[in-house]
């Protein structure tokens, strides 16, 4: 048996019994294939293999797979480049209700939320008439204070106490806003910031100039009116959401 | 195939695609051998290879408007049943109760009539080579099975259906390379799996490797 340092990979092997050897391949080959006596063999057994496959007959067919003459046409637009594992119907359906019920989720969020501003406006103005009420509102208003909150803080006359950001965490911040700018160990690290009194200058001036700032100001959940205001938009707008939402949806969803 | 006879498939086509279930089903006699021969080589279960080779028509029909002309219809056909092949496989994998309720199935007289109809069509006359031919089909069946999912469609598209490189790669989705890789691969598991069966294989069939031994 002729030794050689190389030979052709299986699947060169598999490609040259149906002739899909590329040019280059085939002229190596041809020169090996003469002389490897282990090629030979390999080569072989898979044509043996091969030629089984091409053996196996046919199975009889159960019946006529012809559709019947009153099937209905629903032509799908790029069926070829789907997978057909799910019927149309299904393919159509999942995305608008997947959408649909996330929309649905935001808008009962945001009637909740708006609910509890309404409300949270609503009692503060109810119980503290006065202007105190601002320092308190700072921690529920969560996350929303924080883009609201560092325009309000030029219209009032307690500039630094309403810097304080609105984390949960300080109650004392919100009980005695009049120790926060000589209290910076027990503050987070946004509050350090404003808690120093040339900074907190320097940012109501420069608020001063936002022309957002009157918009803004009417929505300020850190003033009564701001909260009930849009406690009552948002309410508003998620319910309106929601309901709409929910009235299309038996349509969209056979029982 | 002949000009004359690929004008006529255009035409059915054609009729086809503006909802001419009778020219549909003109296409479906010419192709149901090869689909439900594909199908049930694919899954191996006969029952269960009818209902898809059916779903596979009606979905042809209703989808028939994105077939373009110019490449094989028959490759986009088959394109079709083995994707649908390849799903019914796959929901049986994961359930296997289904494929036990098809294997308790296999009792029935429908399936040895089946294999019957195997073996008359293999070797004719002597019963000895016949019951040898049924056992031999058995076992490429399943050395089939035992191919992984992409592998078993090249093959059975190429090897058992006849079907180009270029079909397979159009059947399959893939490039002519990875049609090349997966035949060559789906090739040397089997033949390693009819070396383990070799005892079954006719005397003309036997593999080198057991003339070695």
């Amino acid at each position: 048996m002729t030794q050689h340092d190389w030979h052709p990979t299986t699947e060169q092997l598999s490609a040259f019994l149906d002739g899909q050897l590329s040019s280059d391949e085939q002229g190596e080959w041809d020169a090996h294939i003469k002389t490897c006596e282990q090629c030979q063999q390999e080569l072989a057994a898979l044509r043996l293999t091969v030629n089984l496959l091409r053996a196996l007959p046919q199975p009889d067919l159960p019946r006529s797979f012809a559709l019947p003459v009153n099937t209905a046409v629903t032509p799908i637009a790029d069926y070829s480049t789907q997978r057909v594992s799910r019927s149309p119907a299904q393919r159509r359906r999942t995305w608008p209700v997947v959408l649909r019920t996330t929309a649905r989720s935001l808008c009962a969020i945001a009637a909740v939320l708006g609910l509890f501003l309404l409300s949270w406006g609503l009692l503060t103005g109810l119980l503290r008439p006065g202007s105190g009420t601002a320092t308190s509102m700072s921690a529920p208003a969560a996350s929303s204070a924080q883009s609201t909150g560092g325009s309000a803080s030029g219209g009032g006359g307690s500039a630094t106490s309403r810097n304080v950001p609105p984390t949960a965490t300080h109650p004392q911040a919100s009980s005695a806003p009049e120790i926060t700018p000589t209290a910076p160990p027990t503050m987070g690290p946004y509050a350090v910031k404003p808690g120093s009194p040339q900074k907190s200058d320097h940012t109501a001036a420069a608020q001063a100039a936002n022309p957002l700032r009157p918009v803004l100001a009417f929505f300020d959940i850190s003033t009564t009116g701001g909260s009930i205001a849009l406690g009552l938009l948002l309410l508003l707008l998620g319910a309106t959401g929601y309901i709409l939402l929910l009235g299309r949806r038996p349509k969209a969803r056979a029982p | 195939m002949s000009k004359l006879a690929r004008d006529e498939e255009e035409e059915l086509i054609a009729r086809s695609q503006h909802g001419d279930v009778n020219a549909f089903n003109q296409l479906v006699s010419r192709y149901q051998q090869i689909m439900f021969g594909t199908v049930f080589r694919v899954i191996g279960d006969y029952d269960s290879a009818a209902d898809v080779t059916q779903d596979a028509f009606i979905a042809a029909f209703r989808g028939i408007q994105s077939y373009r002309g110019g490449s094989s219809f028959r490759a986009w056909l088959l394109r079709i049943g083995a994707n649908m092949a390849c799903d019914h496989w796959r929901r049986v994998q994961r359930h296997p109760a289904e494929s036990l309720d098809a294997l308790t199935d296999e009792d029935e007289p429908h399936s040895t009539d089946f294999l019957g109809s195997l073996t008359t069509t293999g070797v004719e006359g002597n019963p000895e080579e016949s019951l040898l031919a049924q056992e031999l089909h058995e076992v490429i069946q399943e050395g089939l099975q035992r191919l992984p999912l992409d592998q078993r469609t090249a093959v059975v598209l190429c090897d058992i259906q006849g079907l180009s490189y270029e079909e397979v790669a159009a059947a399959t989705q893939t490039t002519l390379g990875t049609v090349r890789s997966r035949i060559s691969r789906g090739r040397t598991r089997l033949r390693d799996y009819l070396y383990q069966h070799r005892e079954l294989l006719p005397r003309d069939y036997r593999l080198t490797k057991s003339n070695e031994s």
